[in-house]
């Protein structure tokens, strides 16, 4: 990406960036030990799957040697960040790992649980409350409590995007979307 | 001229009412797609690939074809009017894009970025057509050897050109064919990694994976920012002087060839052609000085390049099966998810089809040029929309699109969960586009594998003996170990990191 793109302001700047900073120097160390145990998990799990037969390599061949590639490439590169980071801290060199250099765009934590959180609960009421309300509290959700829209705004994008889009999809397009598992709600239509 | 009569009836199909509509549909929605923040043409085309299940594949296929490149148009438009690169590939063009908008002449570089993209587009879909029957001819003559070995140099190309780190290129590779793992064993009929859930028998589906990845985990990254505004042109503004048409012709030409030439190599993104054509303009043109600053050539050659290098990708794909970027490869798991494999039997097997949607990479590009240009304005209008309505209504699409494949709640959980994925990834920078090549390409590779070491009763010589496969490997090889020496020199020179999103 070019050096004059608009990327809103990264959390360089100060202020409670420095946790932040502090949290994304520790995630690639993370990510790479988990890279190790996935690889582990991938070996582990296939060498029951046979490796050759017959006819050839067998249904572990494949994932076996990806989990071996995995366990070495993950450890290499947690290797890198660990030396990265310990290598003495210098104005010019603060302490982050080279292949940091990149910007990352600005992510807000809390927004980013919320969306996570309401997403797996909007997954798990779909086929208890059906489509249409469960969608409807949900875009309630991000528009009056997460986006801070106004009431009469929020209502009626809400209702657009759960019922008008239920009934787009179910009679229009021919999708089916889950119905209320509730019989009372499904008398309802909903 | 056995190819143009063929295309002439692909003309008769493409241009019936009813795929007309579809290839219009398709535009529209890629030019919002590529237009809206946090969500590419990629994971668009991967959104509606269970919207399409119901329709007819040819028109299925013409509309998800025209996101493609749609999406392309849409990026230009917040480069050039915002700065901000709604597609990888459109980045270069922010430059002297941006450049111009600040001078009062947004106007005049969109509409020749679009008169550009449709020429571009219009010489990779000639270079399709003429290629079309004896590469797929040639196609047909590759074994599993070779295949294997061809799919290797397009994945040590992604891995080394578009990623900084070869290591995490790898890494991104290596997971992606992990997951497509998952399922039942295509050779065995053993489940593998099902974790004993039989939604997973079938293997992972990649729509909610591509979904995740691609709309939540960058909807997530971006979940800290708000979208600036921008102020749309005036008709008026939007008519090229004389000059500027003097001046862009040149450089459109020079980005057709390039983006042609390089779309048809497998594993290089759209990012790359214009990055070069960019570059290219400024070592020849005669207004090299002022490239950076304003120059019409800044933006018509890179917009030209990566339009064409989108057109040209579907050469790999329908004369050889490989699918020459992720975006290519989304599209290739639609035409699976219809029941169709990409590749030279395709012209055999399905002639009808293949000939219209080529046909209609023709009407689509016409459709872009008569249509966007004009309406820039109720373009920029999309982008004045709050973002926190905009993120709304995009979350209620993912969450259908991926319960609407396998009409499964499971599937939501997947796309959230490579959602989480997606967004770490960009975190510790470790490119998406292999793990996503991969994750399409996984049982091809596998199967190719498979059969290549029966045939020759698990002698991996068999690589190395025939010749065809033999060049592929060297070269894929070649290109590897030249990645890992200039991993250096990459990074002074800025290349795109994760261009293809």
């Amino acid at each position: 990406m070019s050096d004059n793109t608009n990327i809103p302001a990264s959390t360089a700047a100060g202020g409670p960036a420095t946790a932040d900073e502090r949290r994304r120097s520790v995630l690639p160390l993370l990510v790479a030990a988990l890279v190790v145990a996935i690889g582990a998990a991938a070996f582990i799990g296939s060498r029951s799957l046979g490796y050759w037969d017959d006819l050839g390599p067998g249904p572990g061949f494949f994932p076996v040697w990806l989990g071996v590639l995995l366990v070495v490439l993950g450890l290499v590169w947690f290797g890198q960040e660990l030396r990265a980071r310990l290598r003495p801290e210098t104005p010019e060199n603060p302490n982050r790992p080279a292949a940091d250099e990149e910007e990352t765009p600005d992510y807000s934590l809390p927004t980013v649980l919320a969306i996570l959180v309401s997403l797996c609960v909007l997954a798990a009421c779909l086929e208890l409350v059906g489509y249409q309300v469960s969608m409807l509290v949900f875009l309630l959700f991000h528009l009056l409590v997460v986006g801070r829209r106004g009431p009469l705004q929020s209502l009626v994008i809400a209702l657009i995007g759960s019922f008008g889009v239920f009934y787009a999809f179910t009679r229009l397009l021919t999708v089916p979307l889950p119905v209320s598992g509730i019989p009372f709600l499904r008398d309802l239509g909903l | 001229m056995d190819s143009f009569t063929a295309l002439l009836d692909g003309f008769a199909s493409a241009l019936t009412p009813q795929n007309l509509l579809f290839a219009l549909i398709g535009c529209l929605l890629g030019t919002i797609l590529g237009i809206l923040p946090g969500i590419g043409s990629t994971a668009g085309m991967a959104i509606l690939i269970p919207l399409t299940l119901t329709m007819d594949p040819t028109s299925a296929i013409i509309m998800l074809a025209a996101i493609f490149y749609g999406g392309a148009y849409g990026g230009t438009i917040t480069s050039v009017l915002l700065n901000i690169p709604g597609e990888g590939e459109s980045a270069i063009t922010c430059i002297d894009g941006y450049q111009m908008t600040l001078r009062g002449r947004a106007g005049a570089a969109l509409a020749t970025a679009g008169i550009g993209s449709f020429i571009g587009g219009t010489v990779a879909t000639l270079a399709l057509v003429v290629a079309a029957k004896p590469l797929s001819e040639l196609g047909l003559r590759i074994g599993p050897p070779e295949f294997f070995s061809l799919v290797l140099i397009g994945l040590a190309l992604l891995v080394g050109l578009v990623g900084r780190s070869v290591l995490k290129g790898l890494i991104s590779a290596c997971l992606g064919l992990l997951i497509a793992m998952v399922g039942i064993d295509p050779v065995m009929g053993l489940p593998r990694f099902t974790f004993d859930q039989p939604h997973f028998f079938d293997g992972i589906s990649y729509v909610p994976v591509l979904v995740g990845i691609f709309g939540l985990g960058e909807l997530l990254a971006t979940s800290g920012g708000a979208a600036p505004k921008p102020t749309a042109p005036t008709l008026r503004q939007l008519l090229p002087t004389r000059t500027d048409l003097r001046r862009a012709a040149p450089a459109i030409g020079r980005g057709a060839s390039i983006g042609t030439v390089i779309g048809l190599i497998p594993g290089v993104s759209a990012a790359i052609s214009s990055l070069l054509a960019y570059s290219t303009e400024k070592k020849v043109s005669r207004h090299r000085d002022e490239l950076g600053s304003g120059a019409i050539e800044g933006v018509a050659a890179p917009e030209t390049a990566n339009n064409s290098h989108s057109n040209a990708a579907f050469i790999p794909l329908f004369t050889l099966g490989i699918p020459a970027s992720p975006a290519i490869a989304v599209l290739m798991g639609a035409f699976l998810q219809n029941g169709l494999t990409p590749g030279p039997q395709l012209f055999t097997e399905a002639p009808d089809l293949v000939w219209t949607v080529i046909a209609s990479l023709f009407v689509g590009n016409l459709l872009l040029l008569v249509l966007n240009v004009p309406m820039v304005g109720l373009w920029t209008r999309i982008l004045a929309i709050p973002y926190s309505v905009l993120r709304a209504v995009i979350f209620a699409f993912i969450v259908i699109g991926s319960y609407a494949v396998n009409n499964s709640v499971i599937d939501i959980y997947v796309m959230v969960f490579f959602g989480i994925v997606g967004f770490v990834f960009r975190q510790v920078h470790l490119p998406l586009a292999p793990l996503v090549l991969t994750l399409i390409l996984g049982p091809f590779i596998e199967s190719a594998l498979r059969e290549s070491l029966q045939i020759s009763q698990g002698d991996f010589g068999i690589f190395v003996d025939r010749p065809l496969s033999l060049v592929f490997l060297l070269v894929a090889l070649a290109v590897l170990a030249a990645s890992v020496f200039s991993a250096g020199l990459k990074r002074k020179a800025g290349l795109p990191t994760d261009a293809e999103v």
